[in-house]
């Protein structure tokens, strides 16, 4: 394991992730995307936490931060989802059109 | 780690007075929105959070002159954060006079609802104050996820949801480009805090190191989202349409003084030793932001549309102000931060008295015919028109003057050309609602028909409370609009009657405009203050 | 001193926004008395800051007053400031007090007037304009002011706006006006360009060290100034707009086309006077153009016939003196003539007013006469606005107009050709000074004097435009109903005797070799002048008599034309048709104007618009423009589509654009 590896493993988790928003028509699967591209960010600052910076600690805070609020955002983000299925009966986001222009 | 002993940070808990105000008013407009009693809900939610929101202001202005670290290595406070936070709690100021007889906050839950704006406020401040790349991604979370469900207030009708769930999802993908570009500012620099970030740019030469570029990249992205520059706007006039207006009148205002904030910051301050590589992209993205703002305004009949396209190109005037990287550019910025608050606070405050004495919505037929009816209502909006286009003797000419200004003295006088070719595309549609306004006669539908015209109304039974109507489902994927019986939103508090604190609104932040243009000296004064954060800047 | 000078600027913008709000509420007849309450305002405080100002030692006599920074960290030190010296103090003096005395007569005047309100608000308006315009202590003041003089006498002019000939006379001025305002702007960038700041103090204390070794954009810029100047001044060739403007209200000729802002071009060049004494080619052309405009306008004014013209291209004339003094240095000597000019030029025209009043509206000499035992009060104070003008001793207009080509004459060298035109000029003066007299009050009475000895008042059947004949439109496009002349009314009587006691003591102050008053008191403006004269006792004398024998001579010779031998005039006429011809036409300066700018620019145009703007910039242009603005609103429209996806989908492209634009640089 290198550095090269993690951030590789990294960016692919990216376009795992990018690839989901853009092919998903659900929106928990598009937010579950989203999730996806904020661990590969992470996954880049704990890889260069390991391996390139171990003196700077201000990472590991980077993560423990990042973590949490992409736990908020999920929850934030699934409520909302649940409000316009109630509402809708669809969470196709495609359906979601009605602003446009 | 590494065996080490971590010790706290020192914290001035008097220079955190104001953020800790907005947090402690938050929990207690919470708990207050619990109680019984109707009135305390309706009225003493609102008039605990304005209490917090002038306590806040309160604090920052005791705070105005000093300049130090906050939290070590994460939060200062300099001149910048401070003249920032005074417009954001302005604008949350203005904010809860708005929403006061809304009906935003009562689709949802008064103590929810303003919590949620004063969590929002708190998460500008964070970021207004953060000198670290951590704070700056947490003040930026803690400013948008509250506004995601603030846009999606007004629960029962369904282009509110609609625009929440949009913000929530392009918002999330602009925030996750975003910190990837600052993962891999971190993985080059080796730093979080923006003065290590620049020593290490500078000293180690990183400007065209292609992890530090994409980084850099990246970041231009997300905050460019953030600041709603094309094209990366998309989400704005569809968020600015369907949110209540006066979270629109807050988002459209607030988040942008934050943004550009945050823009300063970044890119004057950590960045600063790479300009060479971002300047000339940033100028583009102005350039680009600018026409295409003012292209798209052209021939929108939903003023709250027409305003969003308005705010991208404003942006992108803005945005030539932290491409010249010089202190003139930041002081050019910040002015403008400071009038487009106003200016556009008015603009939005008649559009919300308009919804609520009309049945029209933010259609432009429902400021048709006011300079004769509600001068009290045309004059601000006619003023707000004029100061975005530019006009002398409103701050907006001052603005674009010093921004115009700054672009010639940087170097980039082409970009200021771009500003004046907008400025002409953008007179095009404020002097139609100017015409609109002192040209037409009031249209007649305005006052009399019960059945609302402009404003799409939430299909009946699609409530919260999922009591689903028969019919709705089958109305669901289609939804046609105004349906007959359908729940009125125009008809709402307060029946029709004009509210005095909107028009107050609007009349306090047009004479403010005017005030800028005529009396710009004072804004110049406390701008000037703003320099002392761009140690590196000329 | 610093209230009591804000004060003058704050009556008259109050009186214009008080009296343009209340105009609906109250009674028409109140606002005439708050517009004049608020000149009158003005006048006391201008009095109370000349007090003042002579109460400080002579050092401290240039103040300027900052009311507050209007933007000073953009690289330009635009204030709100006055600058308070004896020479604006002697301008501010002179236009309050005139104004003063025209509003009282306007009360009465404008009384049936259907756009009573509208008359005082545009005349406060005018007012602080002019006022805002002399105490203005820097550029940028100044050129609001000037630019706010011009849209207030536009306004003026064209107040009877059902009038065709108003209207068209509204637009002529302000096209004219705005040719000046463009030189005033354009001057300003050249003299700001060099100096760095636009505080006229500070511009003067610098100028001979900003402009070392480029004299030539000083001169550039104040040649500009000039143009500002002239069309404010209506100085050759810019003075075509001045006769038409007499299509305004009398009081509006009194005030604006006679007394004071026509006066504006005058105070310009004196208060640059450190500028232009820096740039003398540009003083010599001014000096040059105010004597072929007083001649010009003095033989034109010798055959004109409508009374108001004749006054005006009179006007013309005083103003040629006085640029013609101020630009060759004899700064007091034009100021002095501005004051007394100010005094018997309103009197002139208010006496005028009172004529076409009694003559139901029209204005054409030939058919006046005998106006003499009808209107006694006005024959009187005409003759005395009439020798002064003719320069008669002991009348102000003698001393003043003495005084500038005494100076002219000390200076020596080419001056002398200005001091020669001059005495010429003095003399077509008292000719056509007392064939308006003669004309109108001597020989025998017309029927409308006539009847008005028969205690009677000639009203025409049907109000018409005398101009044009066409009817007149009662509402806005009429003097009113009713006459209204000095006899009958105790307002005018007042503000006409008050001038004509001004225009027989205002030359008092400034007699050769026995006062100094307005010398010594504008000295502290002057100090910094390096032009000294010393006029030889014997030329003073010889000055004095020649002046004094020309005048009379003049109206000795319209005696002899007009009144003695009556078909004089039209023998002459007969015999010199050539040069009569070219008079009354003129001097065929509007022809020349068609011919050398209107016709080549209407050709231009016409090609232009045929061609050119058909095929390229409708075309290619605009067409191109409007449908690139179109098209580019249309496809920002399309691609916001409303679908989430498809914004993710372009959140992306620019990401990899970005991207890619970013590793290129690695």
């Amino acid at each position: 394991m290198s550095l090269t590896v993690v951030i590789a493993v990294a960016a692919l988790l990216f376009g795992i992730g990018l690839y989901g928003v853009l092919s998903q028509t659900n929106a928990v699967m598009i937010v579950m995307g989203v999730e996806l591209m904020l661990g590969a960010a992470m996954l880049n600052v704990v890889g260069f936490l390991r391996y390139a910076w171990p003196e700077a600690v201000s990472g590991s805070f980077f993560v423990l931060v990042v973590m949490t609020l992409m736990a908020l955002e999920a929850a934030v983000g699934f409520a909302l989802i649940t409000s316009v299925f109630r509402n809708r009966r669809t969470a196709e986001v495609d359906d979601l059109t009605e602003l446009q222009g | 780690m590494n065996g080490r002993k971590l010790e706290g940070p020192a914290i001035d808990f008097a220079g955190l007075s104001p953020l800790l105000a907005l947090l402690g008013g938050a929990v207690v407009v919470l708990m207050v929105g619990l109680l019984r009693g109707r009135a305390a809900r309706e009225h003493g939610v609102p008039a605990l959070s304005f209490a917090t929101l002038a306590a806040s202001l309160g604090l920052t202005i005791w705070q105005l002159d000093s300049s130090e670290e906050l939290v070590a290595g994460a939060l200062a406070i300099d001149g910048l954060g401070t003249v920032l936070n005074i417009l954001f709690v302005s604008a949350g100021m203005a904010t809860v006079l708005l929403s006061w007889r809304a009906l935003a906050p009562r689709e949802s839950a008064h103590g929810e609802f303003h919590a949620l704006l004063l969590t929002s406020i708190a998460g500008m401040v964070v970021l207004a104050w953060s000198t670290n790349l951590v704070t700056v991604f947490l003040g930026l979370e803690l400013l948008s996820i509250p506004l995601y469900v603030l846009c999606a207030t007004e629960m029962r009708r369904a282009t509110s949801l609609e625009s929440g769930l949009k913000y929530l999802i392009v918002g999330s993908l602009g925030s996750a480009v975003f910190l990837y570009g600052l993962a891999l500012i971190y993985g080059a620099t080796g730093s979080t805090d923006f003065a290590g970030i620049a020593e290490a740019n500078s000293a180690v030469g990183l400007s065209s190191d292609p992890l530090m570029l994409t980084g850099i990249a990246l970041s231009v992205v997300g905050l460019g989202f953030k600041a709603s520059v094309a094209p990366f706007h998309q989400w704005t006039p569809d968020v600015y349409e369907g949110a209540p207006t006066p979270v629109t009148a807050f988002m459209a205002v607030a988040t942008k003084a934050a943004a550009f904030g945050i823009f300063l910051r970044l890119f004057d301050v950590a960045l600063i030793d790479s300009a060479t590589a971002w300047a000339p992209a940033l100028a583009a993205l102005a350039t680009v932001t600018i026409i295409a703002g003012n292209v798209g305004a052209l021939g929108q009949s939903s003023l709250k549309r027409m305003l969003a396209y308005s705010s991208v190109a404003q942006a992108g005037y803005m945005l030539a102000g932290v491409v010249v990287t010089s202190g003139l550019g930041v002081r050019a910025t910040v002015f403008y931060l400071a009038v487009y608050l106003v200016m556009n606070l008015a603009a939005f405050a008649v559009i919300i008295a308009r919804e609520r004495e009309t049945s029209l919505g933010d259609d432009l037929a429902a400021v048709e015919g006011i300079g004769a009816t509600r001068p009290v209502l045309a004059w601000p909006m006619t003023i707000a028109m004029l100061s975005l286009a530019g006009i002398p003797a409103t701050g907006g000419f001052i603005g674009k003057f010093f921004l115009i200004d700054a672009t010639v003295d940087g170097g980039y006088a082409w970009l200021g050309f771009v500003i004046v070719i907008g400025s002409m595309i953008s007179l095009a549609y404020y002097l139609r609602v100017i015409a609109a306004i002192w040209m037409r006669d009031a249209p007649a539908v305005a006052q009399s028909t019960p059945v609302p015209a402009g404003p799409r109304p939430a299909l009946a039974g699609g409530s919260p409370e999922g009591d689903a109507g028969p019919g709705s489902v089958a109305l669901g994927a289609e939804s046609p609009p105004a349906q007959a019986g359908a729940v009125v939103y125009g008809g709402e508090p307060g029946g029709g009657k004009a509210h005095w604190e909107v028009a107050l609104v609007a009349v306090l932040c047009a004479a403010l405009t005017v005030a800028a243009g005529v009396v710009p000296q004072p804004l110049f004064d406390l701008v000037q203050r703003c320099g002392d954060a761009f140690t590196n800047l000329v | 001193m610093e209230t009591t000078a804000w004060l003058v600027l704050a009556f008259p913008l109050a009186g214009a926004i008080l009296i343009g709000l209340l105009a609906q509420h109250v009674p028409a007849k109140l606002t005439g008395y708050l517009g004049t309450l608020a000149i009158g305002g003005a006048f006391v405080s201008a009095v109370l800051t000349f007090l003042s100002l002579q109460g400080r030692e002579e050092e401290a006599r240039q103040v300027v007053f900052v009311g507050w920074d209007y933007a000073r960290s953009v690289g330009v030190d635009a204030q709100i400031s006055i600058l308070v010296d004896p020479l604006s103090v002697l301008m501010i003096l002179v236009v309050s007090g005139v104004s003063t005395l025209i509003h009282l007569y306007s009360v009465a005047y404008m009384e049936s007037d259907q756009g009573y309100a509208r008359f005082f608000a545009y005349l406060n308006f005018f007012v602080f304009s002019m006022l805002l315009l002399v105490l203005a202590g820097n550029f940028m003041l100044l050129i609001v002011g000037w630019a706010f003089v011009g849209a207030a006498s536009y306004l003026l002019i064209s107040f009877w706006y059902r009038r065709t000939t108003a209207t068209k006379a509204g637009i002529k001025a302000f096209v004219i006006n705005v040719v000046g305002d463009v030189g005033l702007v354009l001057g300003t960038y050249f003299i700001f360009k060099h100096t760095g700041t636009l505080d006229f103090l500070g511009t003067f204390d610098s100028v001979e060290r900003d402009f070392e070794g480029s004299t030539g954009d000083l001169t550039a810029g104040c040649l500009l100034l000039l143009v500002g100047a002239f069309a404010k001044s209506a100085q050759i060739p810019l003075h075509t707009w001045l006769p038409d403007a007499m299509e305004g209200p009398t009081p509006v000729s009194a005030l604006i086309h006679a007394a004071t802002m026509v006066t504006a071009g005058v105070y310009l060049i004196a208060r640059m006077h450190p500028l232009f004494e820096q740039a003398p080619a540009a003083a010599d052309t001014g000096a040059i153009i105010g004597a072929v405009t007083l001649l010009v306008a003095g033989t034109i004014a010798i055959v004109v016939t409508d009374l108001k013209r004749v006054i005006a291209y009179s006007t013309m004339s005083q103003i040629g003196y006085m640029i013609m003094g101020v630009s060759a240095g004899a700064y007091v000597a034009g100021l002095f003539h501005l004051m007394t000019h100010a005094f018997f030029k309103a009197l002139l025209f208010m006496a005028a007013g009172s004529v076409i009043a009694a003559m139901g509206g029209r204005q054409d000499l030939d058919s006046m006469g005998g106006f003499r035992k009808a209107m006694p009060y006005t024959f009187a104070c005409f003759c005395i606005g009439g020798l002064a003008l003719a320069a008669v001793p002991p009348f102000s207009g003698f001393f003043s107009k003495d005084e500038i080509l005494l100076d002219l004459g000390a200076e020596g060298g080419w001056h002398w050709v200005l001091y020669v035109a001059g005495y010429v000029g003095s003399l077509l003066t008292a000719v056509y000074t007392f064939r308006l007299i003669f004309r109108a009050f001597f020989n025998d009475p017309v029927p409308e004097a006539q009847e008005l000895m028969d205690g009677h008042l000639h009203h025409p059947a049907e109000a018409a435009n005398p101009a044009t004949g066409e009817t007149e439109d009662t509402d806005v496009g009429f003097p009113g109903a009713d006459h209204h002349i000095a006899e009958q009314s105790p307002f005018m009587r007042v503000a006409m005797g008050i001038l004509a006691l001004g225009a027989i003591v205002g030359g008092f102050i400034q007699i050769p070799k026995v006062t100094h008053g307005l010398e010594s008191f504008l000295d502290p403006t002057f100090a910094r002048s390096e032009i000294e004269v010393e006029p030889s006792d014997g030329l003073i004398y010889f000055g004095l008599v020649l002046g004094a024998v020309l005048g009379l001579l003049g109206i000795a010779i319209a005696y002899r034309i007009w009144v003695q031998k009556p078909g004089t005039s039209a023998a002459i006429q007969a015999r010199l048709s050539v040069l009569h011809k070219l008079f009354s036409n003129k001097w065929y300066f509007d022809e020349l104007i068609e011919l050398v700018v209107v016709r080549p620019l209407s050709w231009f145009g016409r090609f232009g618009q045929q061609t050119f703007e058909r095929i390229f910039v409708n075309g290619a242009l605009v067409g191109g423009t409007t449908g690139l603005v179109r098209a580019g609103s249309a496809a920002v429209r399309a691609v916001q589509s409303g679908y989430l996806r498809s914004y993710a989908a372009l959140l992306l492209g620019g990401l990899a654009v970005v991207g890619f634009y970013f590793l290129l640089q690695a």
